[in-house]
């Protein structure tokens, strides 16, 4: 009974780090400078914020390394949080 | 005879005991960190709705978020970004036994959120100057912008103010040598949290201030 489990710490180190924060600069700058265009701005920007939001995610906080278990239980609430978000600005026109 | 056997089934006992305790010390790290993203779950639905309430007081009144200040925010969401990057470098560190730059990592974390802070409380105010309050608006004080604005940035802010505090307790861990390269669980816990906060601004810069 003396298993021993592997710690699943092949962390990715300080190099990809670095990596991602100079995408998410990048991805930030390009949102500034969409943000003079016209319509076409919100789906883009929005593309652009998550993309963000999901490199976080993912590397920093090392979900895509992690349990399975953790991307579902995560999955779940932001799925009802657009929902709702959608819905309450129909329902209340 | 019989004392031999189970002196020696003590032993047994007690190392099998200690194979469980290394596997039960990872079990319940996974647990832990299971538990934070259950509660950053709940905090995705907090902000979701409070993003929702938002984008519903911004379609009933276009025009009032031209006041906002865009430059002035968009130091405040690199702050952030490099406020993340700073703190999985420490944790980057404290696995790799750079306890010097574990220490300054945290450290220059807790300065970008600080910053963070003392930058949205100085937009607050300017904004209170605008006529933009948590109330209404001057030329419209039966404005809802103003209400769903603040309460949604207000909450990040107090998330952050949290953050900071809370990571003002693991660097005083830290410098009083707490942490090492086998057991520091407790840095990577606060890393999660932080990185939600961060999150929660990127998509709050783009909702509120770009669009």
């Amino acid at each position: 009974m003396n298993e021993t489990h592997p710690k699943e710490h092949h962390l990715p180190g300080e190099g990809l780090y670095f990596t991602v924060f100079l995408a998410l600069a990048a991805l930030t700058v390009t949102e500034l400078m969409v943000t003079y265009l016209p319509f076409v701005k919100v789906p883009l920007l929005l593309a652009l914020a998550i993309t963000k939001a999901w490199l976080v995610v993912q590397f920093y906080m090392h979900l895509r390394y992690d349990n399975r278990l953790f991307s579902y239980v995560l999955a779940l609430p932001v799925t009802i949080a657009v929902l709702v978000t959608i819905f309450l600005q129909v329902l209340v026109k | 005879m019989a004392q031999n056997i189970s002196a020696s089934h003590a032993v047994e006992v007690n190392a099998h005991s200690a194979g469980h305790a290394e596997e039960n010390a990872e079990h319940s790290s996974e647990n832990r960190k299971f538990a934070m993203w259950l509660f950053l779950a709940s905090e995705i639905m907090f902000f979701g709705v409070l993003i929702a309430g938002f984008i519903f007081a911004r379609l009933a009144h276009p025009d009032e978020h031209s006041v906002l200040n865009i430059p002035i925010t968009s130091l405040n969401t690199f702050l952030l970004l490099m406020s993340s990057f700073t703190v999985v470098r420490a944790l980057a560190a404290i696995e790799n036994n750079d306890r010097l730059k574990f220490l300054r990592s945290l450290a220059l974390t807790g300065l970008l959120g600080t910053l963070f802070l003392a930058i949205q409380m100085f937009e607050y105010t300017n904004l209170g100057h605008e006529g933009l309050t948590l109330s209404g608006t001057t030329g419209d004080p039966r404005s809802i912008f103003g209400m769903a604005f603040f309460t949604l940035t207000g909450f990040h802010g107090l998330h952050v103010l949290i953050g900071v505090l809370w990571l003002g307790r693991v660097f005083w861990n830290a410098f009083n040598g707490k942490y090492t390269k086998e057991d520091h669980f407790d840095v990577e816990f606060f890393g999660l949290y932080w990185h939600f906060v961060d999150v929660v601004w990127i998509l709050i810069f783009t909702i509120v201030y770009l669009i």
